[in-house]
């Protein structure tokens, strides 16, 4: 019979690439907390996070904040496998305007999505704890606090 | 082309997409610069996030 995770009880973490900071200063303060409200009521929500995926470009997860805004993510679901405890949502980049000039595109080749997949693959990770722990790793609460700070 | 029309036709090209049969699709660079940045481990922590909030 096939296994078929229902959640409820994984925890969503989030992941933000080192430059986020940059991405996020480049927000008005209105668009800052829209783009933190919308992560933090995903990863406050018992549902695994991918059901928020707005769209998805090849392996990307995208996740809308505002009427142009868009977050381009990694959701991963359900590990570590076997005994699930949490969900990830690995944000790479923040893009406000949803506009681009050619040459601010590149292609996201199988080489690219094989390596997003390569470093969100969590099976060989023995302790999820330490990773999240040493990946930053912020959780709702974590948001609320910036939320509310 | 009447200027609705171009005006669409020049939004739908600006935009990063995934043409039917095409398994390489365009995102932004930044998307690709954050994959490598990812690989390596760098990771933004609560307090670099906290510093650039502007409300």
């Amino acid at each position: 019979m096939a296994h078929i995770p229902l959640g409820g009880s994984e925890e969503t973490h989030i992941i933000f690439d080192g430059r986020f900071p940059n991405h996020l200063a480049s927000l008005s303060a209105s668009e800052q907390r829209n783009l933190l409200t919308k992560l933090r009521n995903i990863a406050k929500e018992t549902a695994p996070p991918d059901g928020y995926v707005y769209e998805q470009i090849g392996n990307l997860d995208i996740i809308k904040f505002s009427e142009a805004g868009r977050v381009y993510a990694k959701v991963v679901t359900f590990i570590p496998e076997g005994n699930t405890n949490y969900h990830i949502i690995y944000v790479l980049y923040v893009d406000e305007d949803h506009e681009y000039d050619q040459g601010e595109l590149g292609k996201f080749s199988q080489q690219a999505q094989q390596k997003l997949d390569m470093i969100t693959d969590l099976d060989t990770v023995e302790d999820v704890e330490s990773y999240l722990e040493e990946h930053n790793s912020l959780t709702a609460d974590d948001l609320d606090g910036l939320l509310d700070g | 082309m009447n200027l609705l029309a171009a005006r669409m036709s020049t939004e739908f090209a600006r935009e990063p997409a995934q043409s039917e049969g095409d398994d390489e699709p365009s995102v932004p660079v930044e998307v690709l610069e954050a994959i490598d940045n990812l690989a390596e481990g760098n990771t933004a922590s609560k307090d670099e996030i906290e510093a650039v909030l502007k409300f």
